[in-house]
């Protein structure tokens, strides 16, 4: 039993690492923008389809990592182009209404280019097997996904809390009114930001691809749980959602001991209770 | 100082936070009836907080307020306002969407007890509350733009209008948060007037950066700096008040 | 910052202009109440033709998709209140009518009046948890209530079908005393039943928007505070906005339900909650004959583009890009911008 537990929570973290790059993603783009990104779960998918794709070519696994970042990262430079700046000028929910249909339209050109079958890859042959840590044992891709997950995101804290990028990012965040006066190109900011959002998307798709396959119901409940993660951890707080990522993904692989069932609908619970008892979300500010 | 029959509102110890900022530190103030009641000081003095905390929009960290013999310090703001206090605000806060009348019609259906929970009936149906709302713009000479979307109003005449709106709550205290700011010198003018002509009937508290007009209009002055009261007086002694022209006037 | 504060459209306008404006000397217009007649009878006789134009459960459709847009109307123009998880009360309302009329219960006043109980009660559960939190915040909330009521439909397969939708949904019978008894399946008495709730919905709604409880909501829509400062409750209009809207659109899940006798998963897929929202911005907000255009447009390109190709979706979030870049007021907004250059100066409420 205790292994059991052990085994799941390994395992809960490494899905939880993925839903954190998710959520980091969304909440950078949340916080430059100021609109939720409707269209982070087909980015997320479009990942999953392009490290396949690219790893099916027989290329390497770390290449289909590097085409799902940077093919998601395109995907989001092209919504803020032809889907929200279009309509920047004119209110908030138009913004929201096109990345709904570029969401739609990223979710059936999956469908069309790869088909309505759902797809699965196993690790490259490096990543399988396991590592015997005594009191438990740890699929080696569980282990890579962690690690890596952590990696990026450490990379793009250091980036956020370290650049000068990062310093207008932050600034966009926290005070969007200056970095008008900065003298700051701002359409030139939340394009760069709107590409790392996304860009990260789309490596979680790719870091799921062994974990999850790739389907096309992939990104829409994604989104749900990446909406859920960012609640629980704070609109307010950029980093928040990193833990309360890890806490989901952690929280989820345990009920599957428990309830199987009710795997998914546990973590709605959690938002509902943190919801209750603390309405700002565990890290957010009132 | 004040016969304690005479105050309306008053401030015991009153304190605010933000982070580590005290913004208003122990402030006791109290407003007596009818009197038109200033509070001055630069930028940054807790001016706007002290009255976002006498009407509760915000939750004061320690302190008490009391409403005459009332305290109301742990009611929330839609119960004080109900008590009679109405606020106009900094930034001008009509409705844009609607016309001069209706801004109007929505607080003087509350002020007359109206219940905002009433599905069938027609808001042109209230004859009373709509000849109230109209008598609110007549006192302000906006009949003329009574039916104009506010959006095409001009900033002063949603100055004015705001005002009205204010009246329009059958109020026993009005906050005026700067009434003035960034209106012309002849809307300016205009204004003054309106404040002239409604001080006597209520009790008012202005914070108004245009020291002309608050040497004008005032009975009484409070001087406040850094989140605390540092003098208080009729316009006279604040005028002749040596700390108060070193800090605030700079001369 | 409030997201209702992007908003600049005039949203709370209603198709019902005043009824007892003193207009005398304006001869040149027609008067208000003859204004309101000739609306009357061009709904009504839009409503009794659109079944000849087309097939009659495309029109049927349109009705029900219109009620449903009209309560998310409520929301999204007059409250300001952005909800991206209406289709979990318009499933919601499907899915408790549809176990009902499958199982032997077959009155239609008892179908409809669970399915509006139960979606306006869900609707109570997820605005007391989300109507305080505001802008981009209570969209998300909205939205994973969404994806939680499609959980669990999906998983309790043995009340709802699971992934199969809820089949044997029969239509209802209405019985009245001294009169008989009604059934519905014709299609065309089904449609005649669709009608008169649709304009049964759309008085209620026209009528809420100008009384004092949608006047106050829209209000607060465009500045909170200063309305809690005028002494109103707004969060707990909203919440009661929030119901509302949550039990009309069960009442539309019941029809739907009924139309086609069964409750597919689909309808309560979080999509069903963007496409709303998508009918009522494509429609406009200014009144509730806007969402209802935006409904029939809506259900009109997705019959023909699902003829056209499988992937149909593709072809409706192209359409959809295009349509809010080229007229982001929605088809009505801009036909009223037509309007307002040949004629000068709309009737304001007079109050």
């Amino acid at each position: 039993m205790l292994w059991l537990i052990s085994a799941q929570l390994v395992n809960g973290i490494a899905i939880g690492m993925i839903y954190a790059l998710m959520s980091f993603g969304l909440s950078i783009i949340k916080g430059l923008l100021n609109i939720p990104n409707f269209a982070h779960g087909a980015l997320y998918a479009l990942g999953a389809y392009l490290c396949y794709s690219v790893v099916s070519l027989g290329m390497s696994f770390a290449v289909g990592l590097a085409v799902a970042f940077l093919g998601a990262a395109l995907a989001g430079l092209a919504l803020d182009r032809f889907a929200i700046q279009p309509v920047s000028g004119s209110g908030y929910l138009p913004q929201l209404i096109t990345l709904f249909g570029a969401a739609l339209v990223i979710e059936q050109a999956l469908l069309i280019g790869w088909g309505t079958v759902g797809l699965s890859y196993s690790p490259p042959p490096i990543l399988r097997g396991a590592i015997n840590l005594g009191f438990t044992i740890v699929p080696r891709y569980i282990a890579f996904a962690s690690v890596f997950s952590a990696l990026v995101i450490s990379a793009v804290w250091l980036l956020i809390e370290r650049t000068k990028f990062g310093a207008y990012v932050r600034a966009g965040i926290e005070r969007p009114e200056t970095t008008q006066a900065l003298g700051i190109n701002v359409d030139l900011l939340l394009s760069a930001g709107m590409m790392l959002g996304a860009g990260l998307a789309g490596l979680a798709g790719g870091l799921a691809l062994p974990l999850v396959g790739a389907t096309s119901t992939m990104g829409g409940d994604m989104l749900g749980i990446a909406f859920v993660v960012l609640v629980i951890g704070g609109l307010g707080s950029l980093y928040g959602s990193i833990a309360a990522g890890v806490l989901v993904g952690v929280v989820q692989s345990l009920m599957t001991i428990a309830a199987p069932a009710a795997s998914t609908a546990i973590i709605y619970a959690v938002m509902i209770g943190v919801l209750l008892l603390r309405p700002q979300g565990l890290f957010g500010e009132r | 100082m004040l016969a304690q029959n005479q105050i309306v509102l008053a401030a015991d110890r009153l304190s605010k936070r933000f982070g580590g900022n005290t913004v208003v530190d122990q402030v006791s103030i109290a407003f007596a009836k009818g009197r038109l009641h200033s509070i001055l000081g630069p930028n940054g003095a807790g001016k706007t907080t002290l009255f976002n905390l006498l009407t509760r929009d915000l939750i004061p960290d320690s302190g008490a307020i009391r409403l005459g013999a009332t305290d109301i310090t742990d009611l929330t703001p839609d119960r004080v306002a109900r008590m009679g206090v109405a606020r106009s605000y900094q930034i001008s806060s009509v409705y844009l969407d609607m016309s001069a009348r209706e801004n109007v019609w929505v607080a003087a259906y509350r002020a007359r007890g109206g219940n905002p929970f009433v599905f069938w009936r027609q808001v042109t149906r209230f004859a009373e509350t709509r000849e109230w709302a109209f008598s609110c713009l007549q006192r302000l000479g906006l009949v003329e733009i009574a039916d104009v979307p506010v959006r095409e109003l001009s900033y002063g005449d949603q100055r004015l209008l705001e005002l009205a709106v204010t009246l329009a709550c059958e109020p026993r205290i009005i906050l005026l948060d700067e009434p003035t700011a960034g209106l012309s010198s002849k809307e300016a003018e205009r204004v003054k007037r309106v404040i002239l002509a409604l001080k006597g009937e209520f009790s008012i508290i202005m914070i108004e950066h245009n020291v002309g007009i608050v040497m004008d209009l005032s009975d009484e002055i409070t001087v406040m700096n850094r989140g605390a009261v540092v003098a208080h007086g009729s316009p006279f002694e604040i005028r002749e008040n040596r700390d108060v022209q070193e800090a605030y006037f700079g001369s | 910052m409030r997201s209702s504060d992007h908003n600049g459209t005039v949203l709370a306008k209603s198709i019902e202009e005043p009824v007892e404006i003193s207009s005398v000397g304006t001869t040149a217009r027609p008067g208000p109440l003859t204004a309101n007649l000739i609306r009357s009878i061009g709904i009504i006789g839009a409503v009794s033709i659109l079944p000849l134009v087309m097939p009659i459960n495309i029109a049927t459709e349109i009705l029900i998709f219109g009620i449903f847009a009209m309560a998310a109307n409520l929301l999204i123009g007059t409250a300001g209140l952005y909800s991206f998880g209406q289709a979990a009360f318009f499933g919601t309302g499907g899915y408790a009518a549809g176990y009902l009329l499958a199982h032997g219960w077959t009155s239609l006043p008892l179908a409809l009046v669970v399915a509006c109980g139960s979606g306006g009660l869900i609707a109570a559960a997820v605005g007391i948890l989300s109507i305080r939190r505001l802008g981009i915040y209570f969209m998300m909330l909205t939205f994973a209530f969404n994806q939680l009521v499609y959980y669990i439909v999906y998983s309790w397969r043995s009340v709802t079908g699971g992934e199969d939708g809820l089949a044997g949904i029969r239509r209802p019978v209405l019985e009245l005393p001294f009169v008989g008894s009604f059934s519905f399946d014709d299609n065309r008495s089904f449609y005649a039943l669709a009608s008169v709730l649709f304009l049964a919905t759309m008085i209620v709604l026209v009528r809420m928007v100008n009384s004092p409880f949608g006047l106050v909501l829209a209000a607060s829509r465009q500045n909170s505070r200063r309305t809690v400062s005028l002494g109103y409750p707004v969060p707990m209009l909203q919440l009661v906005a929030f119901v509302i809207a949550g039990a009309i659109s069960g009442v539309a899940g019941a029809l739907f339900a009924m139309l086609y006798r069964i409750m597919p998963i689909d309808s309560v897929h979080w999509t069903g909650s963007a496409y709303v929202v998508f009918m009522v911005v494509i429609g406009g907000q200014r009144n509730m004959l806007g969402p209802v255009i935006g409904a029939a447009v809506f259900i009109w390109l997705q019959g023909l583009f699902s003829l056209v190709w499988t992937r149909w979706p593709l072809l409706l979030g192209v359409f959809v890009i295009v349509i809010m870049a080229s007229l982001p007021n929605g088809l009505v907004g801009f036909v009223s911008k037509l309007s307002s250059w040949t004629v000068k100066g709309r009737g304001q409420r007079q109050c």
